[in-house]
């Protein structure tokens, strides 16, 4: 994302000589078991998506229920961990929170643009058209525009502290989405064209593990990619922490 | 092919260049790494 330039103090300096933080050890440790696990975890998957029974009403269209609701718990984590992240970095004033908000706001925003376009592939087959101004969605596609504004924010601004505090109120604030999203259905009721929430019993037979599965996968997918992700902002910090020494010496 | 597959395929898809795109980028700054060092 954005390269840093802040200025220099003796602070800094000693930020440069530092070693990775905790988080970004933990996300290199993390690295090469959360890819073996998700090699795993994604055969596993494909197998149980394709051996599940073919829906009796919607057909196979209706097996859009093992990647789609997945991958809106995804975005969602990505936006809650970015919240948290953001609340820590404005109480202790610890940059590697600052870089695992960004981190995890992007991750999110990814899994939320799959969901964006899971969604109306399973529309269009059984609505009939790609979209509808339904309530579910369109607080889904201002949740996207949210974090998209919070990327756009991060990559065109000077990186200084000011925009960490300004973009970790932003998540905090952006956050409250996801309840008015899960609640927006109740809210509408009928009047909702999206399908209501999963509650206990709404799977039909056969459609438990595959269910799981894509829950599992698509958690083990978001470890992996936001531990990648957290490495490669902390190794963008520290050679910008350098540039900055360079340049000021 | 129903569209319910070209979800699936997006999906994977998507992941595998987003996952390939964070590989290369930290090979980029680790390289840039040991050269600023002089490794």
């Amino acid at each position: 994302m954005t390269e840093i330039s802040r200025p220099l103090s003796p602070e800094l300096a000693d930020d440069a000589a530092a070693a990775p933080g905790a988080l970004e050890r933990g996300a290199a440790r993390l690295r090469t078991p959360s890819g073996v696990a998700l090699a795993v975890v994604t055969a596993v998957y494909v197998w149980s998506v394709v051996a599940a029974p073919v829906d009796a009403t919607q057909g196979v269209i209706a097996k859009i229920l093992f990647v789609h609701p997945p991958l809106a718990f995804g975005g969602y984590l990505g936006f809650v961990l970015a919240a948290v992240a953001s609340a820590l970095y404005l109480w202790r004033r610890d940059e590697q929170y600052d870089r695992f908000a960004l981190s995890a706001a992007e991750v999110g925003v990814v899994f939320t643009t799959l969901m964006m376009i899971t969604g109306p592939i399973w529309a269009k087959g059984t609505w009939g058209r790609w979209w509808s101004w339904d309530p579910r969605l369109t607080v889904t596609l201002l949740l996207w525009f949210v974090y998209l504004a919070y990327l756009l924010l991060r990559s065109f601004s000077d990186g200084g502290e000011r925009t960490a505090r300004f973009a970790a109120v932003y998540a905090i604030v952006g956050v409250l989405l996801i309840p008015l999203n899960y609640w927006v259905i109740e809210l509408f009721g009928s009047r909702a064209m999206h399908p209501e929430n999963l509650e206990r019993g709404s799977l039909g037979e056969g459609m438990g593990l595959p269910f799981l599965m894509g829950n599992l996968f698509c958690l083990v997918a978001f470890v992996h990619l936001l531990a990648r992700r957290i490495e490669v902002e902390g190794l963008r910090h520290r050679a910008g922490v350098r540039r900055a020494l360079e340049d000021s010496a | 092919m129903s569209y319910v597959w070209a979800a699936y395929g997006v999906t994977f898809a998507a992941f595998a260049l987003y996952g390939v795109h964070l590989a290369r980028e930290r090979r980029r700054l680790v390289r840039s790494d040991a050269e600023q060092n002089g490794g």
